[in-house]
């Protein structure tokens, strides 16, 4: 077990010495990138979707296509782009097929979120907008994601709600810096639009 | 019309609306029973296959082994093509037709051995000429 110089506390093992030993057989190794990566990639594929049922199979199906094809992982990307890649693309492919009539199933909100300054400035104010129903607001906003593209909602998801930088979303959806900066743009600018009815009272 | 910041802010509290507490030790279950129901779900010459191989390098098969049973694979294979190949009946082909047996005389007494009498002339008593 590697060991941190300063404190002397265990060192979660690196994602490449990971990777080698699932490619080694290992199989329990590839049990611990499920775990560390399971809850970022919920977050990707559940604001992709905003339906818990569809992101659980589909993150069941990303892993198992990763730990498929992890002999062909040949590590000159980063596990974490690789593994993003693969559920950016299935949850697009997944999106484009299912049907539009699929109801919105939305995770319950953390309490923590009470103590969240934002959270705080945004439901104590007089403005219509702040003084909305949580529930509702949580309605509306993904609601208004779903209205858009799925490129558009992949690098608000990942930038907005996931605080990726622009260089990583770039990896992942392998696009530039630039296209990442000009859909999140085009996304803040059609999300605005779908959220100022609300604000009428 | 709200904010860009207002719309950042909005969606960055999105990452509050978590799973129920304990998905993600589930996930993991069910993802493992999810692999061991994918492995099931292989056929079962190739389970059979991948066991074969792996007893074959488990018990250190001198190398010289594999090319002699690949020869004694190719030869039987060989043999029962061949005879796949000939229909029924035309395998008679190949075999000589069979010779009328020799007439043998044996001598009167039982106890005397056998003495072989030719009732045709060897053909090394024929001469040259006379054919």
């Amino acid at each position: 077990m590697i060991r941190s110089s300063r404190m002397e506390e265990p060192l979660e093992p690196a994602d490449d010495a990971l990777v080698k030993r699932t490619k080694d057989g290992d199989v329990e190794a590839f049990d611990t990138l499920v775990v560390r990566y399971s809850p970022r990639l919920y977050g990707l594929v559940y604001n992709m979707t905003s339906n818990h049922e569809d992101t659980n199979d589909l993150l069941q199906d990303v892993f198992a296509k990763a730990f498929r094809a992890i002999n062909g992982f040949r590590q000159q990307a980063q596990f974490y782009t690789w593994i993003h890649s693969i559920a950016i693309n299935m949850t697009i492919n997944f999106l484009k097929k299912r049907n539009r009539r699929r109801g919105i199933s939305l995770d319950d909100v953390d309490s923590h979120i009470e103590n969240d300054p934002d959270f705080i400035e945004m439901t104590s104010s007089s403005d219509p907008l702040r003084e909305t129903n949580l529930a509702e607001l949580q309605k509306k906003l993904n609601e208004s994601l779903q209205k858009l593209s799925h490129d558009h909602r992949a690098v608000v998801t990942m930038f907005d709600i996931q605080g990726m930088p622009h260089s990583n979303i770039a990896k992942i959806l392998g696009i530039s810096e630039g296209t990442v900066r000009s859909r999140l743009f085009y996304a803040h600018r059609q999300l605005q639009s779908y959220l100022e009815e609300f604000r009428k009272p | 019309m709200p904010e860009k910041t207002d719309i950042q802010k909005l969606l960055r509290l999105k990452r509050y609306e978590k799973p129920p507490e304990g998905y993600f030790d589930d996930f993991l279950i069910e993802f493992q029973r999810r692999q061991r129901t994918e492995l099931l779900r292989v056929p079962l010459h190739e389970i059979l296959w991948d066991r074969a191989t792996s007893w074959l390098d488990s018990v250190r098969v001198p190398s010289m082994a594999y090319a002699a049973i690949l020869i004694l694979g190719a030869g039987a294979t060989g043999v029962i093509w061949t005879g796949l190949e000939s229909p029924a009946g035309s395998g008679a082909v190949a075999v000589a037709a069979p010779l009328p047996a020799p007439a043998i005389t044996f001598s009167q007494d039982p106890n005397l051995p056998p003495s072989y009498v030719l009732e045709t002339r060897p053909v090394s008593y024929e001469s040259p000429f006379s054919f």
